[in-house]
């Protein structure tokens, strides 16, 4: 999945999580697939952005680090605490985490 | 650990005692302070304070939808929050709200941490069916605020801080404890004792470092600890230092999860923040 602009939406893209107001209450579910209409509706309600499925757009590479970058600086986090084997395990955790974020933007 | 390389100034230590509030926190928020602290007030007359500030309100409910796990997106006016939530939470929201902008200001960064630990706060509380998840949620939004009272209102002290953890392993906390003999637990506790915070509140934020010495909200105190780590860990805001803290073992034990169990957390928390991330806090913000 992926945020993006919502100028940047287009029709046919579905959303991979709810679309919801400055308040938190929920406009639009989950799975909804757009529509123009849709899209010219959200526009006015000054909605910003929004979570589709898949990777639709090209990223240009300064939002989104390389996950070897992410692996490194998750490393560097857990450097002073090493030689303590829980917070390695929860650093495992982690790596594990990152890397499925990873897979999901494939 | 017991010896202090530098002795605090006589001149800061004085400093850091006159200091007994946050500054510029608007009027509405000690209004609700004093409002909750009588035994008459009413949900309704809570809303209608905060409902004359309109920004304040925006924010207050943006942050009872985000910060708030598993409420679903479904409070949308003061009074009701007060109703689900309880006078002490939304107090806490409240104080969050107003000073967010000024958490900013001080460390660039610890708003997100702080939201990212109220989320943590609440998914572990609620994995763990500790009951009143909400109040565990709002001590992990407010348990760095004594970290806000230095960097705003003594900025070379904070630089002094800033310049030992530059290029060391040591916590922000450590340095707080090098340069004032005393970290930011100890200015949460003086935060806390003004705002007449309840002991799951407070515990949280003076304990979250040492969860061991917590009394009266022990499982509490331990959650936060935990989340703080667990936010540390994912890199999400920016809480001092670039380090993930240390688990406390008895914190730990008390929890009692297994491994399986913190990676279903783990997993979960990561989705809460992926639902925050990008919300923009600062667009209506008066200056």
């Amino acid at each position: 999945m992926q945020r993006i602009l919502l100028e940047k939406a287009r029709e046919g893209m579905t959303l991979a999580k709810p679309v919801v107001n400055d308040n938190g209450i929920t406009l639009v579910r989950e799975g909804t697939e757009l529509t123009r209409t849709l899209i010219e509706r959200l526009v006015s309600l000054g909605i910003q952005n929004i979570i589709v499925q898949g990777h639709p757009l090209e990223t240009d590479g300064e939002t989104e680090k390389p996950l070897s970058v992410l692996e490194k600086e998750m490393e560097d986090r857990f450097r002073p605490t090493q030689s303590n084997p829980l917070m390695q395990q929860l650093k495992e955790i982690f790596l594990k985490e990152l890397r499925s974020w990873a897979e999901k933007e494939e | 650990m017991n010896t202090s390389p530098r002795q605090p100034s006589k001149e800061i230590q004085k400093r850091i005692r006159r200091i007994r509030g946050l500054p510029t926190l608007p009027p509405v928020v000690q209004k609700i302070s004093d409002m909750v602290k009588s035994e008459k007030v009413s949900a309704e007359k809570i809303g209608k304070t905060i409902g004359q500030d309109y920004a304040l309100t925006a924010k207050v409910l943006r942050l009872v939808n985000s910060a708030f796990y598993g409420l679903g997106g479904r409070v949308s006016s003061i009074t009701n929050a007060v109703v689900l939530l309880g006078f002490n939470v939304v107090r806490g929201v409240v104080l969050s709200a107003s000073v967010f902008e000024l958490m900013d200001r001080g460390i660039v960064g610890l708003w997100e941490h702080s939201l990212g630990t109220a989320i943590a706060s609440g998914v572990v509380a609620k994995a763990l069916y500790v009951p009143e998840p909400e109040t565990v949620s709002v001590a992990g939004l407010l348990h760095d605020i004594g970290k806000v009272v230095v960097p705003v209102k003594m900025p070379e002290i904070y630089k002094k801080i800033l310049d030992i953890i530059e290029g060391s392993t040591l916590s922000i906390g450590e340095a707080e404890r090098q340069v004032l003999a005393f970290d930011h637990s100890r200015i949460g506790m003086w935060l806390a004792d003004e705002w007449n915070f309840p002991p799951n509140l407070t515990e949280p934020i003076v304990y979250h470092h040492t969860p061991q010495l917590a009394k009266e909200a022990k499982i509490q105190t331990a959650i936060v600890h935990l989340a703080d780590i667990l936010i540390r860990a994912k890199g999400f805001g920016f809480g001092g230092d670039p380090w993930v803290p240390e688990i406390n073992t008895e914190a730990w034990n008390l929890l009692g999860f297994s491994m399986k169990e913190l990676e279903e957390v783990v997993f979960e928390v990561g989705e809460e923040l992926f639902n925050v991330d990008g919300i923009d806090w600062r667009d209506d913000t008066p200056s």
